[in-house]
């Protein structure tokens, strides 16, 4: 399918807005993180594996 | 704008999550500009291939996802060549790596906050850098 191209209705198509692929978007974010909770729980911050990487490099 | 530690939360399941999805909410529906370094993507990247590499139950195929949204993001980046003098210049006056540098320096030339899940940047710097923010305190 075209990029920003929704889907064919009566032989007319349907630009997908800007808003609903930001949506889109998010709702695969929420719902990947949501899955790899239940696969594995709360993870380790990220910020304390970027602030070893920072310092490592000193 | 935000730094790495920050853009990491909106995707994977760890404290302060929710206050990264809220600003990443907020700024795919334009009610807020995020802007970064281009650093951030490195940075991102090299923590995603740690935490697959260590065994921190993300798989690889995992990472390679959450990168691939990552990066659809329209983030307004800047490269880093750009704010490389003013971050030695910033890491030389506060006594402070480049690489945290490189993100203060880019939060002065927009004037804007950085906001960092980092709370040993924002001991060690905010008190002279007030523009420098804890995600914690980010309420949209």
């Amino acid at each position: 399918m075209r990029r920003g191209i929704k889907r064919v209705t009566n032989g007319k198509k349907l630009k997908v807005k800007p808003s609903d692929r930001s949506q889109v978007l998010l709702d695969r974010i929420r719902h990947r993180r949501e899955q790899i909770q239940d696969r594995v729980g709360v993870l380790e911050d990220s910020a304390r594996l970027i602030r070893q990487e920072r310092e490592s490099r000193f | 704008m935000l730094d790495a530690s920050v853009a990491l939360k909106g995707f994977l399941p760890e404290p302060l999550s929710s206050s990264a999805e809220r600003l990443l909410n907020g700024f795919l529906k334009s009610k807020l500009n995020l802007h970064a370094p281009d650093l951030l993507l490195l940075e991102t990247g090299n923590a995603l291939w740690k935490r697959s590499a260590l065994g921190h139950g993300l798989s690889s195929a995992d990472v390679q996802a959450i990168y691939r949204d990552l990066v659809t993001i329209p983030l307004n980046f800047y490269p880093s060549e750009q704010l490389a003098g003013a971050a030695l210049d910033l890491a030389i006056s506060q006594n402070h790596s480049v690489y945290d540098a490189v993100y203060c320096a880019l939060a002065v030339n927009l004037d804007c906050e950085l906001i960092t899940a980092d709370s040993a940047l924002v001991s060690k710097l905010a008190g002279n850098l007030p523009f420098i923010r804890h995600l914690s305190t980010f309420n949209a």
